[in-house]
């Protein structure tokens, strides 16, 4: 039976959703969460799958980070699913002289902000990780709290527990219009049907900036899409997250061109390696090019040459909700009461899930919140 | 030959034989065979052990898409036994815990 | 980048016989074939090292098979052959991405044609992981070009006549079968497959000779009965097979034991659709014709323009089909690019489709009585594998499938099922049958597991280009 009302409609059912409504349902409250797609949603469907704070800036941003890996902990502990959360630490690995006064800047940015990195030799990477190639790589950042998780099985968990809970998860279902009275939230029509409610949580991702227009708010969210690889499963040979320094340089990452290839390379605990990543201009078409599979196997191969004969299985290429500033829209809105932005992670949705999670619900419970929301508000765009 | 059972004779000849090593074991192939079969040929029937349970697999749709014939052939992991020629003196070995560096 | 006027993937009846048609009429023709010689699977040519003494030995479809070779190898000067290419990608509906000697190329294309043929129906019940069971296909391959047997005492079980040539072939070899299963009912259809062999002379002579063959030997051709369980430790020691009812559903107290070293499975093929899937055609769904089928036009065109499917590949109705699509094909595009006449085109389409017309009279009935009921999926236990990469069970399947509604994708994001290196291929069928049967749908286009470039695996050395 499609419930005719809730206290709480959440929005798309991604990690942002589904932390929001297990949060919301673990303190009570009457949610329903609604996705328009498949179960995990969209990109939380296919993505590094890395808990990752090391490239994050001083700041909200990093604030924002460690809250949330410490929610990663805790999630470990309360869901009873293992979501092969693995935190053995990240690299930052420089294979460029060019870097090094990026890599300088962020590192005095972040010791001033009182979340220091530590600069490690190219001796103590090889150490960490063997396999990385010994006559490019110059050094690495390292960062022992950040690591790799199963996005996939974590949003199942959280959604498992939630139902546990109460709350009240639908796939396969769009909304269609949000309704607003006087200023204030209805209801939400869906597909399945309409659900009375005086409080909307905006978690659709790259989708967010519909149903913002629903309401008639302007939400600059726009869709940013990468692209991956898959290789099949191999024994154990990555440990940690690795990714390339030129994400750190503003001319190599390509998005002012318009598209472009970094370097990232984990290990799931399936043995699969995730690796890539490529982005270009393309709207939502989740096509991957000829160019930029053989652009990412080839950086891959750079900087891990003994991965010659691993095979690529599959590529995917997904959208992360970009905004201009980098940081995530969560909060409460000027103009209509009940509406709650939580949406924007770039691409680190998967990092900041669950700790958005947990301030949404304690915004929507207490009305406020272990971290200050203002810089987060979509005001600021205006 | 009595002693080469699983190899038809009639009507078609072979070429050049030679041995093969798979898991330490020295066995015959002949010229244009693939892994798979000169290890059919001498009663090797597992190939592989499946990922989460480790249960033997072997040939199964022997056209090079089902996966299950992964072996690792001269240092080489996830080599389809089933499209890979067996060549004189080549190494056949089941998958490994630990990936060779420089592989 | 290389820029082709018509490019063929597929090697084998349908590609070889429309490169033939086409490169006859003066185009220049490339063909990309993932083997090393052509041929497909019927048709596949031993390796170089094996010597043929006795041509009969080596049957029919090996003899016309050579046939087709001689033709294709006298057009080769029009004729831009490239083995050992594997197809990994298709972008923009005009290039193709494909690994050969060690690199990853691409192609542009103005007319392509994907005949990339069908594999054997994966089909899950208790034991069918065992090493010794092996696919019709995998069983054929190993006995007719590698010359080696799949076992001393081996059981057929499937359905359709393909399970007859297979059987000769053993039997020629010198195998012992112990017994032929056909799930398929053919009593009550002995009227409508005598109609539809009416014209097909050839395949009613072969039928009754192979039918001959397994009487003399003595082998029990058990007609209505299916595969229940294979059993054994390390290898299949045992099957358990039993008779079915008309939905393939075992009847209680027909089940018995029967000892065996070799299984192989023929219950049909399904169309290797991952290409015209990338290219973005439109497909329906028909079990009884492979599965996921491009929607054609009368000459073989896809919905998208420039693209055309023949053979297996794009509905499964065997050799003789695919190579009259074939001639279609290769007419219509030399044709299209100004090579040929209207005329002449007509009169090849006109003769090729008569000849198709035929042949599909019989294939009618016999995908009619091979359509899979089903009984056949429903033979899974709780621990059977369903995913054969990912070690995915049933039990895994079934709850996945309770919670999850009927959608594959949500399915493949929670077990696993469609992740691992063989790219869903051995249990997209099955997921998509499963999900069919429990929701009682009988939807032409229900939702597949979307295949991603690169749809073969390829080595990360051969992409980066080093």
């Amino acid at each position: 039976m499609f419930p005719k009302e809730a206290e709480v409609v959440v929005i798309g059912g991604g990690i942002i959703g589904s932390a929001t409504a297990y949060f919301l349902a673990k303190e009570g409250k009457q949610v329903v969460l609604v996705e328009r797609g498949h179960r995990s949603g969209e990109a939380s469907g296919g993505n590094a799958a890395w808990v990752w704070s090391l490239t994050r800036k001083a700041g909200i941003d990093i604030t924002l980070a460690i809250h949330s890996i410490s929610i990663h902990k805790e999630l470990q502990k309360e869901l009873e699913l293992d979501f092969e959360y693995r935190a053995n630490g990240g690299l930052l690995v420089i294979d460029s002289e060019h870097q090094f006064p990026y890599i300088d800047a962020h590192l005095k940015q972040r010791e001033k902000d009182g979340h220091p990195l530590e600069m490690i030799n190219s001796k103590q990477v090889f150490e960490i990780e063997p396999l990385l190639n010994r006559k490019t790589i110059l050094g690495a950042v390292w960062n022992p709290v950040d690591g790799t998780t199963n996005p996939i099985l974590l949003v199942v968990a959280l959604n498992m527990r939630a139902e546990e809970f109460g709350a009240k998860i639908y796939h396969h279902t769009e909304v269609q219009s949000i309704e607003v009275k006087e200023g204030r939230i209805e209801s939400v029509t869906t597909n399945q049907g309409s659900i009375r409610t005086n409080c909307v949580v905006n978690a659709a991702g790259s989708w967010a900036n519909y149903i913002g227009e629903m309401v008639g708010l302007s939400v600059p969210i726009k869709p940013f899409q990468m692209a991956m690889l898959v290789t099949e499963q191999i024994p154990r040979c990555i440990s940690h997250p690795i990714m390339g320094a030129s994400y750190m340089v503003e001319e190599d990452t390509g998005k002012k061109q318009g598209g472009g290839c970094g370097l990232i390379v984990s290990q799931q605990v399936s043995g699969n390696l995730l690796i890539g990543a490529s982005w270009r201009d393309a709207g939502y078409d989740k096509r991957t090019t000829q160019e930029e599979i053989e652009l990412m196997a080839k950086v891959t191969l750079n900087a891990i040459p003994s991965l010659k004969n691993v095979r690529i299985i599959r590529s995917f290429a997904n959208f992360f909700p970009h905004t201009s500033d980098d940081l995530p829209i969560l909060g409460k809105v000027d103009d209509v009461c009940g509406f709650i932005m939580a949406s924007g992670h770039n691409g680190h949705g998967i990092c900041l899930g669950p700790g958005s999670g947990k301030l949404i619900a304690e915004l929507v419970c207490d009305g406020k919140t272990s971290i200050p929301l203002d810089e987060l508000s979509l005001s600021r765009f205006v | 030959m009595e002693d080469d059972p699983n190899r038809l004779k009639k009507g078609v000849s072979r070429g050049e034989k030679f041995e093969i090593v798979v898991d330490g074991k020295r066995i015959d192939a002949y010229e244009g065979e693939t892994v798979g079969a000169a290890m059919m040929a001498a009663g090797f029937r597992t190939l592989r052990y499946s990922k989460k349970k480790k249960e033997p697999r072997g040939i199964y749709c022997g056209i090079g898409l089902c996966q299950e014939c992964r072996m690792v052939i001269n240092g080489v992991p996830n080599t389809q036994a089933c499209k890979t020629l067996a060549t004189p003196g080549c190494h056949v070995e089941f998958a490994q815990t630990e990936i060779k560096k420089g592989v | 980048m290389g820029m082709a006027e018509f490019v063929i993937i597929g090697g084998g009846p349908g590609g070889i016989s429309a490169a033939i048609e086409a490169a006859k009429a003066g185009l220049t023709v490339t063909v990309l074939d993932e083997n090393d010689r052509i041929g497909g699977q019927i048709y596949r040519q031993l390796e170089k090292g094996f010597k043929v003494d006795d041509l009969n030995i080596m049957g029919k479809d090996y003899k016309k098979g050579l046939e087709l070779c001689r033709q294709f190898e006298e057009l080769k000067g029009k004729i831009i052959y490239l083995n050992n290419a594997t197809v990994w990608g298709i972008f923009n509906n005009r290039t193709i991405a494909f690994a050969r000697n060690g690199s990853s190329e691409r192609l542009q294309f103005e007319k392509l044609l994907i005949a990339a043929g069908a594999y054997d129906r994966p089909v899950p019940f208790p034991g069918w992981t065992l090493p010794g069971v092996l696919t019709a296909g995998g069983a054929q391959k190993l006995v007719k070009t590698e010359r080696v047997i799949p076992g001393k005492k081996i059981l057929l079980a499937g359905t359709g006549p393909l399970q007859l040539v297979l059987a000769n072939q053993l039997l020629q070899a010198g195998c012992e079968i112990a017994a032929i299963l056909e799930a398929g009912e053919i009593k009550n259809n002995w009227l409508k497959l005598i109609k539809g062999m009416w014209g097909n002379w050839e395949y009613m002579a072969d039928g009754l000779i192979y039918l001959h063959h397994i009487k003399k030997a003595g082998i029990p051709l058990l007609r209505n009965h299916i595969i229940t369980e294979a059993r054994g430790d390390n290898q299949v020691e045992a099957v358990v097979v039993a008779k079915v009812d008309k939905d393939w559903r075992p009847i209680f107290g027909t089940k018995q034991t029967i000892k065996v070293d070799s299984v192989c499975l023929g219950y049909g093929l399904v169309t290797s659709s991952e290409l015209t899937s990338l290219a973005e055609c439109e497909h329906e769904y028909e079990n009884a014709w492979g599965g996921y089928v491009p929607v054609r036009t009368e000459t073989m065109e896809t919905t998208v323009q420039g693209i055309y499917a023949v053979g297996d590949g794009a509905r499964v109705a065997g050799s003789k089909v695919a190579i009259e699509e074939g001639r279609i094909v290769g007419i219509v595009i030399a044709n299209a690019l100004g090579y040929v006449s209207d005329e002449k085109k007509w009169v090849i389409v006109k003769e090729s489709k008569k000849s198709i017309d035929k042949y599909n009279r019989l294939r009618k009935v016999l995908d009619e009585i091979s359509r899979p009921r089903p009984g056949l999926y429903e033979l899974a236990k709780n621990e059977t594998i369903i995913c054969r990469c990912e070690d995915v069970t049933f039990r895994e399947i079934h709850a996945a499938m309770s919670k999850e509604g009927s959608k594959a994708k949500d399915i493949k994001r929670t077990t696993r099922l469609g992740m691992g290196s063989c790219g869903g291929r051995m249990c997209g069928p099955t997921i998509i049958e499963l999900l069919k049967n429990k929701s009682g749908s009988d939807s032409r286009s229900p939702e597949n597991l979307t295949p991603r470039p690169p749809v073969k695996p390829v080595p990360i050395g051969v992409l980066s280009g080093e």
